[in-house]
């Protein structure tokens, strides 16, 4: 499977890249990190330019994250539309917006790299509930500077077994994702017991 | 259990506790799996036997000089293959295409290359 993605880089070069970092961003499920690794990895043999992969892979997850951002601030707009007319509703959204406020931060950060695969429910919910514009942006780019430059290295550096180094880094990316999801829902709770 | 038809915000904290209780089960499955596979992962990876990747269709011409560790020249030798400035970017999979031959062939020949190229330098 994710020798076809290699192929993908090999042959369509900075398009491959800029293709599978933009849908990524968009729930598509690419292998993205291992399009990254391919990209390094090819880089250091010498059939890509690294600071060109690196930018288009950061330019393109932007975009994508920007779309889902604003996809989310439509839906957002139809929902806010829609329960104006339910109260119970309205305050249990209006209670959602203010945990997004608190929170959202945070979530936007971490879920560009150290828990990828929320990334892009993250951005659709961060636009749904009116988020920061400005700040969606600044930890957006910040975040996808760490994830596109760490995997692009680990490809570069590590480029003799790209196979073993994209498993290695996948399975260490979801005990990652994994460890914060859990870690976050146990805070969580401990909040939730404290309150009550 | 409380009763259904009062829905005061304890409920809402109830059912937000469901919830969390229900992801916290479910990351803490994940942390097993990845877990396991991680460390599987990571005893594969440093296990020297794995150091080099057989050769494979979606590489290319300048991918196996820098996996094998082998001069870009005996890779360019043996595809018969002009490997300066852009050229030879394709995977091997395109070039046997190009050439009409069986991309199998192809990976025999840089295997065979390459197996000589070790023999003359141990």
């Amino acid at each position: 499977m994710t020798e076809f993605f290699f192929g993908l880089v090999a042959s369509w070069g900075l398009v491959g890249v800029a293709l599978s970092a933009y849908f990524s961003c968009l729930a598509v499920p690419v292998p993205t990190s291992a399009v990254m690794l391919a990209g390094g990895a090819f880089a250091a043999a010498g059939d890509l330019v690294l600071w060109q992969v690196v930018s288009v892979a950061y330019i393109a997850a932007l975009a994508g994250d920007q779309t889902g951002f604003q996809l989310g601030r439509l839906g957002g707009n139809w929902l806010t539309k829609r329960i104006a007319t339910m109260p119970k509703r309205a305050a249990l959204y209006a209670r959602a917006q203010d945990a997004v406020g608190t929170w959202g931060g945070v979530a936007v950060f971490f879920s560009t790299w150290a828990v990828a695969p929320l990334g892009p429910w993250v951005n659709f919910a961060a636009g749904a509930a009116g988020f920061g514009v400005m700040r969606f942006t600044i930890l957006d780019a910040i975040g996808e500077a760490i994830w596109v430059s760490a995997y692009v290295a680990l490809g570069y550096s590590f480029a003799s077994n790209l196979d073993a180094l994209a498993s290695l880094v996948a399975d260490w990316g979801g005990l990652l994702t994994a460890v914060v999801v859990a870690v976050a829902a146990a805070t969580a709770l401990a909040r939730l017991r404290k309150t009550r | 259990m409380a009763s259904k038809d009062t829905r005061d915000p304890g409920d809402d904290a109830k059912l937000l506790r469901r919830v969390l209780i229900g992801v916290l089960a479910a990351a803490t499955i994940f942390i097993a799996i990845f877990g396991f596979r991680a460390v599987a992962s990571f005893v594969y990876w440093q296990d020297a036997a794995h150091q080099f990747q057989p050769i494979s269709g979606w590489m290319t011409p300048r991918y196996v000089a820098k996996s094998w560790q082998v001069p870009p020249e005996v890779v360019s030798g043996a595809l018969g293959l002009e490997m300066s400035g852009g050229a030879g970017r394709s995977p091997l999979e395109q070039i046997a295409e190009a050439r009409g031959v069986d991309v199998a062939a192809v990976i025999e020949s840089l295997d065979a290359a390459i197996a000589a190229h070790r023999a003359t330098r141990p």
